[in-house]
């Protein structure tokens, strides 16, 4: 349009002086054309620089990036009388990137002898306040901490180590990083990284044209682009607001960017902007940004402790994390590290006689299998839906929460190796048996550990959460506790019908079930017939006390799902998850009350201020006498009957519960139970629903053992109830004995149901009415 | 048989106290009190164990009205000791002072099914009256 405007004023002037108007005059009519063009064109660049400064201030100055959740796990306390193994201590420091050092100087270090350990712990802090960092020494005696002292041999009563890091949720971008402040770098951070990426950061404008003409110089000698001329503040500027593209415009737009940005913005500012933007590495389809998350994804160590070597390294990654990829490329790496460190004494940052003594380091990165983030999908796969009841996912992908669990990563670790290691044990004959397990604090409800798949770290079809299987014969406790809440009518030694029996199938016809060796045994006592599983008993039983009565314990236990009422659904024919398992098994586990199973401990926001707590709430469900008897005929089991062979590796000394339970055809093999501290549901089967060859004690208790045998287990203690009396019995006849005849067991009643006939080790007699005094004697005895 | 006696022993003890406390009071008017967190020290500040020591730390704690604090160490305790009718009790404590009547009532009642020891009994059951 300018040059039209121009155009006709050429055609005014004659011919004759057209050379010499154009040579003499041209430049005179340019010049001011000259000048328009070039206001114009330097208030259009004024414009569009006004343009870049919104978009580089509103950027810089709002929320910079979403930051994911992070998930922790349950932190690991020390104290006196804890049982714990010692190796197991030393692998979880290692776990959370402890390093095992001769002298203890620095959190994050510790030192072992034997049984003594020295620990520096890191300072962390929770959502219930600031732990500090503390210097102490621990002491074992086989598998009990024996003692806990400070640095002057004070005693300790106990020491909160900083909680494991296991993961995150993450955006669709799958962008993670952990934020830092300028100040939190480790001593050589930043003097590396601006003696590699730029040495004249403090002195230039966001742009640096004798770099740009080094490079120029260079790269014209080499033919091609080998040295880049960009400043720290064009690296950022090309990052955190412009596209990857290789093109003039975008290179235009960079070098405004960059002045504007260091025009507005103090270098400390930027900086540490570069330190939380820059890209780092890959984790699957997470890509790793800032030094912060780089320091725990290579090294797992928080970034304040990294040595010379360790931050070398990652200022070498900054040039191409994935041409220097220390775990693809560690030779690579390595030159790059060295170069890193030769520059750094070259420029006088460090000694050189350190960076000759860093050069000669391993690289010290740690593998992916003890990269613990993401390592426990199952489990934070249930702390997300959990979470979700509470949060947008927008928040929890974008707000920086810290998620406190209830994750127990001990006791997570063996029980995702129990299940691997039987499943690769039993699988000879099946190669695609599957299994899952949750394990509860049996006292609480805190959800300890979830295993979702026998392969650890598999990310996909979580079947602790998701997998809906009949549960077979682990409803039957149900049965047999709305038998107990009746006691004029039931005790642990009434007998109970185990005769074939025919009940409706919920589909018009009749259903007769059996019993699994096909035999029926005629009157049973009741703890024998759960303890033996007898199926023919079981629905006698149901049905002589109503389905909708035992249903209704059922959903008192805590299995919310409505269940349809067929006969069929007491012998599990139902399909529930292991969740749902778990919630009924806990309210057992617990003396009668009921409570949800807790992933989640605590939700604090960005700046550390709680949200929510997720604390303890509980409702009694059942009275503790009933729920005494019952737990005590699942004893019986573990002793006798289905699960008895958990104490051919477990001493005969811890009292356990339990129930198996196994589907038709032996599609599903499952177990439940629980010690005194620990609850666990275990489940085998082929996702496919073929069979499995596999009843409850021969696949799921195996896993369930194994687990327990690796950990530290109590006894299941019995619960305090006034209305609870033990009598010495004859089971079989369902009499009162003297407690040294033969075949007599203790067994018991809640008072006034105990039977009154009483058989002397040879001969029948009806028991005299009891005396004061007798009574007050029998308390002494 | 041992510890069935020895419940029953158990038993025999609030029974002699009550009948001793009767005779006080006939004569010098004196009752049992449960204390409560307003007008006594921490019963577990003598403690140096873990469990004793997070006891104390949420006893302190209410004393102050840090009822946050006093829950985070209440459930430190109950993951160390997690049949400690103890933890229990002071935990129902904390409820009813944050009004939550009703789970103060569960947790003291879920305390006396884990088989305190006959004072502490003692307490919880009068804890359970004063909830009315």
């Amino acid at each position: 349009m300018v040059t039209k405007k121009k155009t006709p004023s050429r055609g005014k002037r004659s011919p004759g002086h057209k050379k010499k108007a154009r040579n003499a005059g041209g430049g005179r009519r340019w010049f001011p054309t000259l000048v328009k063009l070039g206001i114009v064109g330097l208030i259009l660049l004024a414009a569009y620089s006004v343009y870049l400064d919104a978009v580089v201030t509103q950027k810089f100055e709002g929320k910079k990036w979403a930051i994911p959740a992070q998930v922790y796990a349950r932190p690991l306390e020390l104290y006196e009388g804890q049982l714990l193994n010692p190796n197991e201590l030393q692998a979880q420091l290692r776990r959370q990137g402890y390093q095992a050092v001769r002298s203890v100087k620095r959190p994050g270090t510790f030192a072992r002898t034997g049984n003594h350990f020295t620990i520096y712990s890191r300072g962390f802090h929770f959502p219930d306040g600031a732990e500090s960092s503390r210097h102490a020494s621990v002491v074992f005696s086989g598998n009990e901490v024996i003692s806990l002292k400070g640095k002057a041999a004070e005693n300790i009563p106990l020491l909160r180590l900083d909680p494991q890091l296991i993961g995150g949720i993450y955006p669709s971008t799958f962008e993670d990083r952990i934020l830092i402040r300028e100040s939190q770098a480790p001593r050589y951070l930043t003097t590396a990284l601006l003696a590699i990426e730029d040495k004249n950061f403090y002195d230039h404008w966001g742009v640096s044209p004798s770099s740009i003409a080094r490079a120029f110089l260079v790269n014209l000698r080499a033919g091609g682009v080998v040295q880049g001329g960009s400043t720290l503040t064009q690296q950022l500027v090309k990052n955190f607001y412009l596209s990857n593209d290789r093109t003039l415009t975008r290179k235009f737009n960079e070098a405004i960017m960059s002045v504007l940005l260091d025009f507005h913005y103090s270098k400390e500012e930027i900086l540490e902007t570069y330190l939380n933007e820059v890209y780092l590495g890959q984790h699957g389809r997470r890509a790793i940004h800032g030094f912060g998350l780089a320091s725990h994804f290579y090294f797992a160590q928080p970034i304040q402790e990294l040595s010379l070597a360790r931050v070398a390294l990652l200022v070498g990654l900054v040039k191409g994390p994935s041409y220097y990829d220390p775990r693809r490329f560690p030779e690579r790496a390595k030159a790059r590290r060295n170069l890193v460190l030769d520059v750094m004494a070259d420029e006088g940052v460090v000694p050189r006689s350190e960076a000759e003594r860093s050069k000669k380091l391993p690289l010290g990165v740690v593998t992916r299998e003890q990269l613990n983030t993401s390592a426990y999908p199952a489990y934070i796969d249930t702390v997300k839906k959990q979470l979700r009841e509470d949060y947008d996912e927008g928040d929890l992908t974008s707000e920086g929460l810290r998620i406190f669990t209830n994750m127990d990563p001990v006791i997570q670790r063996f029980a995702q190796k129990s299940m691997t290691d039987t499943v690769d044990q039993l699988d000879k004959n099946n190669p695609d048996l599957q299994g899952a397990m949750v394990v509860t604090s049996a006292q609480t409800g805190d959800l300890l550990a979830v295993v979702g798949d026998k392969n650890p770290g598999y990310i996909g079809f979580n079947r602790a959460l998701d997998a809906r299987r009949p549960v077979g014969s682990l409803l039957k406790p149900a049965i047999y506790l709305t038998a107990l809440e009746q006691p004029a009518r039931y005790t642990l030694t009434t007998p109970v019908k185990d005769y074939p029996i025919r009940v409706s199938d919920g589909q018009g016809g009749l259903w007769e079930p059996a019993n699994y060796d096909g035999k029926s045994r005629g009157m049973v006592p009741l703890q024998e017939a759960l303890a033996k599983s007898y199926n023919q008993a079981a629905i006698q039983t149901g049905m002589a006390l109503g389905l909708n009565n035992v249903l209704n314990t059922i959903e008192r236990l805590g299995i919310e799902k409505k269940l349809p009422p067929y006969p069929s659904v007491m012998l599990g024919a139902a399909s529930l998850s292991l969740m749902d398992v778990a919630s009924m098994y806990q309210t057992i586990a617990s003396g009668g009350f009921r409570m949800p199973l807790r992933a989640i401990d605590a939700v604090v926001d960005a700046r550390g201020h709680p949200l929510k707590r997720y604390s303890l709430s509980i409702e009694r469900a059942f009275d503790s006498a009933p729920i005494e008897l019952l737990r005590h005929a699942m004893g019986q089991v573990m002793r006798e009957g289905t699960g008895r062979r958990a104490y051919w590796s477990i001493s005969q000394d811890i009292q356990l519960a339990g129930k198996s339970g196994t589907t038709n055809d032996l599609r599903d093999s499952w177990f439940a139970g629980f010690t005194g501290n620990l609850m666990t549901v275990t489940w085998l089967g082929n996702d496919d629903n073929s069979p499995t060859n596999l009843t409850g004690s021969s696949g799921a208790l195996r896993v369930w053992t194994r687990f327990m045998q690796q950990v530290p287990i109590k006894s299941v203690q019995p619960l305090n109830s006034r209305e609870i009396e033990y009598v010495w019995i004859k089971p079989v006849s369902n009499v009162r004995t003297g407690k040294s005849c033969e075949g007599a067991v203790k067994v018991p009643y809640i008072t006034g149901s105990e039977p009154e006939e009483y058989q002397g080790c040879g001969r029948t007699m009806i028991e005299p009415a009891k005396t004061l005094f007798d009574s007050i004697k029998s308390w002494f005895e | 048989m041992n510890a069935h006696s020895e419940t029953k022993v158990k038993r025999l003890i609030p029974l002699l106290f009550a009948v001793l406390l009767t005779g006080c009071a006939s004569i010098g008017q004196v009752a049992y009190m449960p204390p409560s967190i307003s007008d006594a020290d921490s019963s577990h500040a003598d403690r140096t164990d873990a469990v004793g020591t997070l006891l104390d730390q949420a006893w302190n704690a209410m004393a102050d009205n840090d009822l946050n604090s006093a829950g985070s160490a209440l459930s430190r305790a109950m993951r160390i000791s997690p049949t400690d009718p103890s933890v229990y009790y002071l935990m129902a404590q904390l409820r009813k002072k944050q009004g939550h009547y009703g789970q103060a009532r569960e947790l003291a009642d879920r305390a006396l099914s884990l088989g305190p020891a006959s004072g502490l009994m003692r307490q919880i059951k009068s804890f359970l009256t004063s909830l009315g």
